[in-house]
Order: C-alpha cells, then structure tokens, then sequence
C-alpha cells in the first residue's frame, strides 16, 4: 500500500506551485486595490491623475476574487477557523472521521461553486455590465466563484488525500 | 410546523451541526445555507450571488488595507517606535498597554465608525505591541475586539446613520452627540475590567515614569506618529473619507518603511504581503459566507418573528426593556449589524417608546447591542478578524473575552436604565 | 456590514410598525406569495406606491396572490435585486427599481428616461407614463431576453444638487466636487456644469460632505430629507436635472407561472398603484419642501432650466445617438 503513497506523493511539486501562483495573484490583486483607491483620492487634487468614476467597481471586484482565492489557500494551509474546543476530548479515530466528513463536503461545495457559478456567471454575464463600464460584462464580477471553486477543489482533493493516506501509513511515518 | 419554520430549523440546525462536527465556520455557514435552498426548492445561485454581493462593501475595504498597514508598520520599524513610545508613556501603570488599547479606539473611532475597520488597524499593531511586551496574546486580543466596538457609538458612526433614518425624524447630529457618553462609559468599564485582569495575571510594569525618556521617544516615532496625524488630518479635514484613508496609510507606511526607516526593501515589502494574505484568507471567506445565511434569514422573517415574539409577552416596562436587549443580542450571535437595524429597528421602537424609552437613547442601546453581536460566536465578524489577526483560535479568544462581556453587559444595562447618559449631551445643543 | 452604495437605497422616516410583518398568517391552500423587494422603506412616495399595488393585488384576487413586501433595502441594493432576478430568479419575483437601473442591462429605452433635462415637468413625464409608448418601454427587458417584465411606472421627484455652500446659480456648481452616482450619464452631466464628479459611496455621502471629501450630492427632495443630508449640506437647487422614474418588475417565471385572469389582476392593480403614486408624489414632496424650508433650508428655485440643458447638450447628444427618434417622441410630449 505505502507504495501506492510514494508514487502519488511525487506530486507535492505541483500543489507547491499551484499554492504559489495562488498566492501572487492575491498579493497583486491587493496591491492593485491600494494603488487604484490611492490614485482615485490624489486625482481629486491632482489634475494630471485620474478620477475614474470605475474605481469603486474595480477595486471591489479585486477583492472579490482576493477573498474567494486566498481562501483556498487557507485550506491548504488548515487555518480556517473551525471549533477545536472539545478535540481533546475526542479519540484521533473519531476525530479523523469528522475531518474526512467535513473535507468532503467542502469539496462538494467546492463542485457547486464550480458548476452554479460558472453558469450564474455566464448568465448574468450575457445580461449586464458593470455601471460605470458599460462594455463590461458582469460576468467578471461573479467569475471569482467558480475560479476559486476550481482552486478549493485542487487544495482540498489533496487534504482528502492526505487523510487517506494517514489511515492505511503507520502514524509518524507522515 | 409550517414550511417556513422548518426552513428556519434546518438553516440553523444544520449550521450548528456542522459547527459541532469541526466544519470550517465559514463553509459550515454556506452548507447550511445550500440545505435550505434545496429544501425551499430555491435556486442555488443565490449562495454566488450573495457571496460576492457580502464582500462587494466599499466600506469593508478598510478592513485588508489596514491589516497591510499593520503588517508593513511592524516590520519596516514603525510599530518598534511606537512600542517605545508607549513604554514610555504608561509603561508604570499596571496594564498600561490595554488602557493605551481601550483608549485609542476611543479616539480612532472618531474616524473610523466601524469596528472591523478598529481591529483591522489598531489590533495589527497594538496586538503585536502587547505581546512583545509581556501580554498574553489571547487577553490582547480580547481588549481589541471589545474596545473596538467604542467606535461604533463615537461619531461619525454609519450605522448610526442607518439607524437614524431608520427609525425617522431623529437627527443624525442629536444622534452623534449622543454617543459620546456611552462610549466613555463603555471605554471605562472596560479599563476597570482589564486592570483587574493585568493585576491578577501580573501582567508587566516597566520602569518609572520619566519625562525625558517620554519626550526622547516622543521625537524618535516623529515619522510613525506622522502616519496617524495624516489619517486623523485627512479624514477630519475632509481630505478622504475613512475607507480611503486605510489606502493612504498603507503608501505611507511603506514610504516610511522603506525610505526613512529602511527596515524594509521593496522585494521585502512584496513578501511580507503574504501575512495579510493569511489573515485576509480567513476573514473575508466568512464575510463573503455569512451573507448568504443572513439574506435567508431575513427572507425568512427571521428578525421579525424573534421581535414580534415579546409584544404580547408582559407590560412590565423593566421586563420589556430588558427583552428588548435579549432579542437584539440574541439576533447580533447571528447576523450583521446593519440587517438587524433595519428590520428590528420599525418593529422594537414602538414599543421601546412605550415604555418611555427616548428614540435616541434606543438608538444607542441598538448600536451596543448589535456592537456585542459582532463578538460573539458563531457569527461575528470582528471576532472573526479579531481572531486572524491576533492569531488566537476563535474558543481562546472568546474565553478570554469572557469578562469583558460582562463589561459590556454592565454598560448596556447602565445605558438602558440611565437615560440621561445618551440624553444629556444632546439635550445641551438643543 | 454596510449598505450596498446606491443613491437610491435611501431609507426615510417615520415610524412604520408595519413595515416587516411577517408572513404569519397561514396561506390559503393554493394561494401564490411572492416575494417583492423594496430598497426604500414603506413610508416613503415608493413605499407607499407598492403597498397600494400589494393591497390592489390581494384585494383582486381575494387572497389568492400574496406580496411578500421585503423594504429598506434588506435583500439588497437594486443591483443586487435585478441580479437576482435576472439570473435565474427564485428568492425574489418582484420589485420596485428605478427605470435606469435597467440601463446596465441592455436597457436601451429605459436610458432615454434618466437622461438629464428630459421631462420637463411632472405632466410631461406622466403623459410619456400613459402614451402607447410606456407599455413598449415597460416589456423592453422582456424583450431583450432579460427575463422579466415592467408593469407600471411611477416617480419619485425630480432631482436637485445640494451643497453645505451657497447654490444660487449654476455658476455656483462650478469646480465643486459633486458626488453622483457611477454611471457614465450622470458623469457627463456633472462634467457638462463645469464641476468634477467624484466617487464616494453612499454609505460614507453624509460624513464626506461633512468633512468636505465632495462639497456637493443630488437626491430627490424625500431621499435628500430622510438621509439627514439638510444637516451638512443645507442649501438646494431646483434644476431638477432628472425625474425619478420608477417601475415595479416582475420575473418571466413568476409571470408565466399565472392564469391570464390573475396576470390581468396584476396589470389592473398596477394601473391603480401608478395612479395612487400621481396622486400622492407631488403632494408628498411639496409637504416635505416646505418642512426643509420652515427647517432653514436655503432653497432656490430654477426659472429657466435651458442653459442648464445646454450646458449638458453633449452628454445629451451621445447617450441619446442611438434611439434619437425615440428620444425626439418622448420630448414631443411636452
Ligand atoms: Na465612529
Ligand atoms: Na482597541
């Protein structure tokens, strides 16, 4: 069995990198944010800086996909906040069980986000457009959910994977 | 049991299932929200939708920038100035740091008027200020989440704005001039709280006060005291408003950071960024989350049935008013403030004034209780960020907290037995 | 949690205990509810207007269609709404928008509508609300695959700029900084005066022209009293730049899902309510501007609203290039 293990763990590279190409987009949204609110108030006083009636809408579609995103990666790195109060109470056995539940919804979660809202996105994408931008689809402002669907799924499959994994590899060997 | 109720039961049943069975909160909320909608037979698009609308908040901005002002002001040198500066001021009281805390909000929420925006700012750097100096991390962070809701009732505040008009012909202004007691009140209960708690812990006392040490360090944080001046002059000098002012924080703490004080490069400046990305990775998922399950329960009537409950229940005004304060607490466990105001406020003011309660004063005693809301579990989100930022799982936070709930209780029940505590100020510029 | 920034989100006053009761009754076996979605609360010229149609509807159908009325903006901004609705509905079937809420949906005719200094007066706006035209206006969405229908227009007022400085003229507006809302017509007006349009969010409009963030806003009259904005922005001026026009909406599958008698009741209660909502708005609004004026509100009126309208002519000129015989018909109408 552990063989099985050794082979699919050659993999971990990838998730390494798919956390760290995660990560650089939310870093750049957010600083794309503060520099888009920083020159919409200098502009104000500036005459040769912008004012541009989208930056409300885009520095709030920027965060958008800030948020959804990195909350992938806070799967990947388990720091969601979760109630753990009584965990000293319960046996590993259990406790493994309740993780594999709940990771498994999340991952069924994650196929809803994927599937409803790529096709709420499409729809209302082919309706509407942003306010300040009429050439704007608002498609762009509901893609974030199945994008980061998309990412939840590849970071939680390899949480599952590793829960699996701790049933039939011998504790410690992880 | 109509099918509305069994909605309401298995939106809330489920969601503490879930809670209990170690869901992350924030997807615990969106499952519980998807269970409802298949048993409604509502479409699903309503959890992408509300999802994006919970976080597309131009207010909420504040929130992710003043966290990356935090973390660049503690690693570019700022936040060392200002440690000093504080030792130097109140470091010979016992407790000294979370009076510094309980009073800065006080002051920061002249500008801010939301609580997530005073943990986002002050807690990123106070939290980190009163560890290094001997705090626990979890009793810090407590003293921040509670004394953040201070800023709710100084003004300006916008829920008091939604308040006011909510609840019609009250002057926004009255209103404002309304809140400065409470918050005094509230900061004070508070202090006396947490000096209990510093005596108890031993919690550090530094060497005596002395004025030259205090004006030496006064000059050394020149640049780091400059950073709060440009947000308190700009915002009260009408330069940008609050949100904004978190962006214009963030270019000047880099500035700072990485030109005068060089604790920073700029490559060191992009790497730091991943710790807002932590902390930011928590909070705004479970904004984004809970918006869904807020919508469902005001699409269920939820508020409205808890408020409707106690009208027929008693005339006793003490009884009353103290259900009034049960439901608006009861309600901010799980929802958002500005939703609880604008359905409870038209049902419970009636029969606040009833009891002789002055619209005003009701307006302070809903802000309050819907500002405790936002600490307690399972749905509140300066616990939440409170939470990310302090790095203190949510359980050890809201134990620590313990005791400053009871703060906030005591003030809550001053404020609704004292009239003249919301009145008076006001009553002056009449 | 804040308040999606719409200009129209707009709560107001007075006490209304009626406002969020809820649905308790038990609904007859086959009875339909449908849940209608209001960002203003009851009270106000709207509020009223759909609580007039609500009782029209359960009066006509004895019961058997029931409106859910969700006011002050509890299930969201009028963005928020339509993107419910549009998107394949379900949680909310109908509401009340502004009819250029639709622009950003492809609503080419409704457009026509917020296009400043259209209406030249009450009368005019109401003769376009019952020519044979509102009703090909009204199933634009419809027809355009957006998926719901309008049934009846109504107005909010006209709406006026107001500033904490002095407006006496439209040179007054000149350099200020005036906050309005983020489409691009409204842009080209405040350009086309000669100030600069700036973005704050409604939720941070009162305290922004306290401290001075933007010096000037516009509302209607009821939105500018009820948001508390007399108390840092005393002084109006009537130019009245645009009408709030104002429609109730209903989904293709709420729609779909009636008889031909109960859409009728539907088409004949919304005949009632935009009628109720004629009678009611320029009283209401009178009401309210003669309590600003007795308040201390500096308000100057507008006598000759042409140079104004010159001085938006190209703004005007573009939004309207594609529909200009459409346009023209509206104008006629005078
Ligand atoms: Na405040
Ligand atoms: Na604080």
């Amino acid at each position: 069995m552990p063989k099985i293990f050794d082979r699919i763990d050659k993999i971990k590279p990838a998730y390494d990198v798919a956390y760290k190409i995660v990560l650089f987009l939310c870093k750049l949204l957010l600083v794309v944010d503060i520099l888009i609110t920083t020159m919409a108030v200098t502009g104000r006083y500036v005459s040769f800086i912008p004012d541009p009636s989208w930056s409300e809408e885009v520095v709030l579609t920027c965060m958008v996909y800030m948020a959804v995103l990195s909350a992938a990666l806070a799967i990947r790195k388990n720091t969601h906040i979760r109630m753990t109060a009584f965990d000293r109470f319960i046996p590993k056995r259990l406790l493994l069980v309740s993780d594999i539940i709940s990771d498994f919804a999340v991952l069924a979660l994650a196929v809803i986000m994927i599937v409803v809202g790529w096709k709420y996105a499409m729809q209302i994408g082919s309706k509407g457009s942003y306010v300040s931008m009429p050439s704007v689809s608002r498609f762009w402002m509901y893609f974030p959910v199945p994008v980061a669907g998309v990412a939840m799924l590849i970071f939680e499959i390899e949480i599952l994977y590793n829960h699996i994994k701790s049933i039939f590899v011998k504790e410690g060997a992880i | 049991m109509s099918p509305e109720s069994m909605a309401i039961l298995i939106l809330i049943g489920s969601f503490f299932i879930m809670i209990f069975l170690r869901f992350p909160i924030a997807y615990a909320v969106a499952l519980s929200s998807l269970f409802t909608l298949l048993y409604q037979g509502l479409p699903l698009t309503t959890i992408v939708q509300q999802m994006v609308k919970g976080i597309s908040s131009f207010s909420l901005m504040a929130v992710p920038f003043f966290i990356t002002m935090g973390v660049i002001m503690g690693s570019g040198g700022i936040s060392e100035k200002l440690i000093a500066l504080a030792r130097a001021c109140v470091g010979w009281m016992r407790g000294g740091m979370a009076m510094v805390n309980i009073v800065a909000s006080y002051f920061f929420g002249g500008i801010s008027g939301s609580a997530a925006a005073d943990t986002a700012s002050l807690g990123s750097i106070l939290i980190p200020m009163m560890v290094e100096q001997g705090y626990d991390d979890d009793f810090s962070t407590a003293v921040t989440i509670t004394s953040s809701v201070e800023g709710l009732l100084v003004p300006p505040s916008h829920n008091m704005i939604i308040y006011a008009t909510t609840a019609g012909g009250i002057s926004v202004g009255s209103l404002f001039l309304a809140g400065y007691m409470p918050a005094a009140i509230l900061a004070i209960s508070l202090m006396i709280g947490s000096y209990i708690i510093s005596v108890k812990r031993n919690y550090p006392k530094g060497e005596a006060f002395n004025l030259i040490t205090l004006f030496k360090q006064l000059f050394r944080s020149f640049w780091a005291l400059a950073a709060i001046m440009i947000v308190v002059v700009g915002v009260v000098g009408g330069k940008f408003t609050a949100t904004e002012s978190a962006a214009i924080a963030v270019i000047y703490s880099l500035f700072v950071s990485v030109f005068i004080y060089k604790g920073l490069t700029w490559k060191g400046v992009w790497k730091v960024l991943e710790y807002c990305i932590d902390t930011l990775s928590i909070v705004l998922i479970l904004i984004a989350t809970s918006s869904i399950f807020g919508y469902l329960l005001t699409r269920l009537h939820v508020p409205a049935l808890a408020a409707n409950a106690i009208t027929n229940f008693t005339d006793n005004p003490i009884i009353l008013a103290l259900l009034l304060n049960l439901i608006l607490l009861i309600l901010g466990c799980i929802m958002d403030m500005a939703p609880i105001i604008l359905i409870a406020t038209p049902i419970l003011l009636p029969i606040a004034t009833s009891i002789g309660i002055d619209p005003i004063q009701f307006g302070i005693i809903v802000i309050l209780n819907c500002g405790i809301g936002l600490l307690t579990p399972p749905v509140g989100s300066v616990l939440f960020i409170g939470s990310a930022v302090g790095k203190v799982k949510m359980e050890r936070l809201v134990k620590a907290t313990l005791p400053f709930y009871i703060c906030m209780i005591i003030t809550l029940m001053l404020i609704t037995f004292v009239p003249a505590i919301s009145l008076w100020l006001p009553s002056l510029f009449r | 949690g804040a308040k999606t920034p719409t200009p129209e989100a707009a709560p107001a006053p007075e006490v209304t205990p009626a406002a969020t009761e809820p649905a308790a009754v038990e609904p007859a076996a086959e009875a339909i509810t449908f849940v209608f979605a209001e960002v203003n609360p009851l009270d106000t010229i709207v509020g009223q207007t759909d609580s007039a149609f609500k009782e029209k509807v359960e009066e006509l159908s004895n019961g058997m269609i029931k409106i859910d009325i969700q006011p002050s903006g509890v299930l969201g901004s009028e963005n928020d709404v339509l993107d419910t609705m549009l998107g394949g509905g379900g949680t909310i079937d109908m509401s009340r928008i502004s009819a250029f809420a639709l622009t950003s949906y492809g609503g080419e005719k409704s457009k026509l509508l917020s296009i400043p200094y259209t209406f030249a007066n009450r009368e005019h706006f109401w003769n376009f609300a019952t020519s044979d035209l509102a009703p090909v206006f009204l199933l634009e969405p419809h027809e355009n695959g957006s998926g719901v229908r309008g049934l009846f227009y109504g107005e909010e007022g006209f709406r006026h700029f107001f500033s904490a400085k002095p407006l006496n003229s439209m040179a007054d507006l000149k350099g200020l900084k005036i906050r309005v809302s983020n489409d691009p017509v409204m842009n080209g007006m405040v350009e086309g005066l000669g100030a600069s349009p700036t973005v704050v969010s409604f939720g941070e409009l009162y305290s922004a022209l306290q401290t001075g963030v933007v010096d000037a806003a516009e509302q209607p009259i009821a939105n500018y009293k009820s948001n508390a904005f007399p108390e840092v922005a005393p002084n109006m001026i009537l130019d009245g730049h645009t009408l709030g026009a104002i429609q109730v909406i209903i989904t293709d599958e709420a729609w779909d899902s009636l008889t031909a008698d109960q859409q009728a009741i539907l088409t004949e209660a919304g005949k009632y309510a935009s009628e109720f909502n004629r009678k009611i708005s320029e009283d209401a609004e009178n009401k309210v501007l003669e309590e600003l004026k007795a308040s201390g509100v500096t308000i100057v009126d507008v006598q000759d609203k042409a140079p104004w309208q010159d001085a938006c002519k190209d703004i005007i000129e573009k939004s309207t290039a594609d529909n200009a015989e459409l346009y023209q018909q509206i104008l006629d109408m005078k």
